[in-house]
């Protein structure tokens, strides 16, 4: 069978992922916001007989590039192997979405133009005259609605039909001309076009490594004059001028203010006295349902796997299966796995779609838009917000999303920064504290009415926090002045709710609770084991917990909850499971699916409001789970950012812990 | 007259941009270039960063960014 190998390119929040996704029927994560594809991704297809492999690249304006995410764009375009490149144009902003078409014509022949989001452009009554545009540039543009679906069949058909052998090209000032034809009148045969090759020798040395076979001898002899002469602006002033003639060619506005509605809402979220309240209010609201709805489905959660674990512990019986292997299995393992299954999925099940529905509405770039100056002031960057949105859902993705930030420096603030956002594995633990020693019991409207609004309070204190040490990092070990920024806003897109469910209960929910119970599962035997194979007349547990005790209650804490956070290092869900887990280990409690029999279990191990408040506080700042660190050292390829990240945090966590327990005991 | 002159709703056409290389290069790569018509759309609560229109986008750059872009009422 044949095949084709095909690239997917375009500006960032054009609908690339969307038109991947439509494609090769995968699920990539798609979201409004430009920035949200990091990484490659790929899938496959096939049509007509032809199978195709299809790259989903990061979103980029240039292929001269800029950011790292960019860079890993323009790397692919311009370099890796591949028969067809699809540049997704935003029908919306054609002019733009131009510039990397002409970009990408220039650096290959087998183009496809799909200019998406038709749909949006109709609504704003502007017309593209795509016939026009195809005859112009010289190879198939489509027009799609790649939501909708709509002129897919037609994009298929022209990638693999696509067969063209000349690149475009358009004149650039004749000093530039003179040196291309200098620099490429001797170059062996490549697979590149040879104009591009000269453009990019006059730039730098980077191709010599790409495509060395270029440097011949008239090469090296002309290097230094053509450098010399060489103007980028030249060059990007050129494409800039075709794209605006072609597209003064091709495009219509029919309306001219058909903004309005975006205008209207946004300055209401952006307005100086509503704007910062209403983002506030959303937080507090996401907060609330999630409370709010979860506790009735945990607890049957939990009811439900209670009773199989009596029905469990029966069979084991039966099969006279040994008992210290069922307790290993029931009480150590199983009972680990389903506390974290009921304590975890009715939260995520509720976050996860509810912030998927504000990434997709377009409400997160607004959010960064509104903090950029107190984050300026911090010597950091406003998207930094965006990260640690997505922080508080997990804060390894929060990490992977600091790649939209463009500045290195910035880029590092943010990621050690990360942590101080609790993720999701950590709101349950929270939760149960604020409900049984902050505002105690009750399951009414207004008890889950304060759980949020202190919920609420305690992201605020990471969020000072993340300012705080954002603006200490800059002035000692991270030195230097914010860089530029640039933010686009997208228009806000109805979001469609079926497969916002659909995505964030499989793609996101799932997966962090997968990842949840693999960890939860050998941590709960480890434990057990742990309290229960005696070990010079005691067990580790005992021997472990007694050895941090000190320094626990040095902190306002005690050895088992140091140790608790210590062996929850790889997931922070079986924080909890894991004291439980210790502290009844000493003693002769089974239950644990009831938090008034909890907090009765922590009183009577010398808990206190004090001591609460201290894990509450610890919970926030500590160190982040090992997969997060993990993230870290690859995104900065370095231990040193990594032991950073792991012992900021918990420097800090601990510090708080002793401050609040002096104040108290005075 | 410079961008941050130019008040909410009003739009005028880029003539200069004084800044680095670099952001140069970004900025153009977002289609702010000689002769692209800008329009003021709104400011951020703390008055930086500044939201602008330009073609069908809409992009927000800071103030002391804004201030070293030259404008004129005139194409």
């Amino acid at each position: 069978m044949k095949s084709k190998k095909v690239a997917l390119i375009g500006n960032p929040n054009v609908g690339k992922s969307t038109v991947f996704n439509a494609l090769t029927g995968l699920h990539q994560h798609t979201g409004n916001w430009p920035g949200k594809t990091v990484e490659n991704a790929f899938g496959e297809c096939e049509w007509k007989g032809v199978s195709l492999t299809i790259y989903d690249l990061p979103g980029t304006y240039s292929l001269i590039h800029h950011s790292l995410e960019e860079k890993v764009a323009s790397d692919f375009i311009c370099f890796e192997e591949y028969d067809v490149a699809i540049v997704v144009c935003d029908a919306v902003c054609l002019e733009r979405s131009l510039n990397l078409v002409l970009q990408t014509m220039e650096i290959l022949s087998n183009v496809v133009v799909c200019v998406n989001l038709m749909d949006e452009a109709k609504k704003k009554e502007i017309s593209i005259d795509l016939c026009e545009l195809e005859k112009i540039l010289g190879v198939p543009v489509i027009g799609t609605s790649a939501r909708s679906r709509e002129g897919l069949d037609e994009l298929f058909n022209a990638v693999i039909q696509v067969a063209n052998d000349s690149y475009y090209s358009f004149s650039y000032p004749k000093y530039l001309e003179d040196c291309i034809s200098i620099l490429s009148s001797d170059f062996p045969k490549i697979r590149y076009n040879p104009r591009w090759i000269a453009l990019q020798i006059m730039k730098g040395d980077e191709i010599f490594q790409k495509v060395p076979e270029v440097k011949t001898e008239k090469v090296e002899r002309f290097l230094k004059f053509s450098r010399k002469v060489y103007k980028e602006e030249d060059i990007v002033g050129a494409i800039l001028m075709e794209s605006r003639r072609i597209s003064s060619l091709v495009v219509t506005f029919h309306k001219q203010n058909y903004n309005e509605t975006m205008k209207k809402w946004d300055r209401i979220l952006t307005n100086k006295l509503t704007g910062i309240p209403i983002m506030l209010c959303m937080l507090f609201g996401i907060l609330w349902l999630t409370i709010h709805f979860s506790n009735i489905p945990s607890s049957f959660l939990f009811d439900c796997f209670h009773f199989f674990e009596l029905k469990l512990f029966d069979l084991f019986h039966f099969l006279a299966i040994p008992s210290f292997l069922t307790d290993l299995l029931l009480s150590g393992v199983y009972r680990t796995v389903t506390w974290v299954v009921s304590v975890m999925l009715p939260p995520m099940a509720i976050f996860f779609p509810l912030f998927t529905l504000l990434e997709d509405l377009g409400i997160l770039p607004r959010i960064a838009f509104n903090l950029d100056y107190p984050f300026m002031k911090c010597h950091a960057c406003g998207k930094q917000s965006l990260t640690m949105c997505m922080g508080l859902g997990c804060n390894a993705v929060g990490v992977l999303g600091a790649r939209i930030i463009d500045s290195k420096r910035e880029r590092i603030l943010a990621i050690l920064t990360n942590s101080f956002m609790p993720c999701n594995g950590r709101f349950p633990a929270i939760i149960s504290m604020i409900t049984m020693f902050v505002i105690g019991f009750s399951n009414s409207f207004l008890g889950s009415i304060m759980s949020a609004f202190t919920l609420t309070m305690i992201i605020l204190l990471g969020i000072l926090m993340t300012f705080l040490v954002s603006y200490l990092l800059s002035k000692t070990i991270l030195k230097g002045y914010p860089s530029s920024f640039t933010l686009e806003l997208p228009p806000y897109r109805k979001p469609q709710i079926g497969s916002v469910i659909v995505r964030s209960i499989f793609d996101r929910t799932l997966f962090v609770l997968g990842r949840a119970i693999s960890v939860a599962a050998p941590a709960g035997l480890i434990i057990y084991l742990f309290a229960n194979v005696p070990v010079f007349g005691s067990n580790m547990i005992t021997i472990l917990s007694n050895f941090l005790n000190p320094f626990g209650l040095f902190v306002g804490l005690d050895g088992m909850i140091l140790l608790a956070f210590l062996l929850g290092f790889p997931a922070n869900e079986i924080v909890i499971p894991i004291l439980m887990l210790g502290y009844l280990s000493l003693g002769s409690m089974t239950e644990m699916n009831d938090l008034v029999v909890m907090k009765d279990v922590l009183v009577s191990h010398g808990w206190t409001f004090l001591t609460a408040i201290n894990f509450i506080l610890l919970c926030l700042f500590h160190f982040p789970c090992s997969t997060t660190i993990l993230t870290i050292k690859k995104e900065l390829r370095s231990w040193k950012w990594a032991a950073l990240a792991f012992w900021l945090p918990t420097i800090i966590g601990l510090f708080l812990c002793f401050l609040t327990t002096i104040i108290f005991r005075f | 007259m410079v961008l941050t002159d130019l008040k909410i709703q009003e739009s005028a056409y880029i003539s200069k941009i004084l800044l680095d290389n670099d952001m140069k290069r970004r900025l153009y790569d977002l289609g702010f270039f000689k002769g692209t018509r800008i329009e003021c759309v709104l400011e951020s609560p703390f008055k930086s960063p500044i939201l602008y229109r330009v073609g069908g986008a809409f992009l927000a750059l800071r103030r002391d960014m804004a201030e070293r872009i030259e404008i004129s009422y005139e194409e």
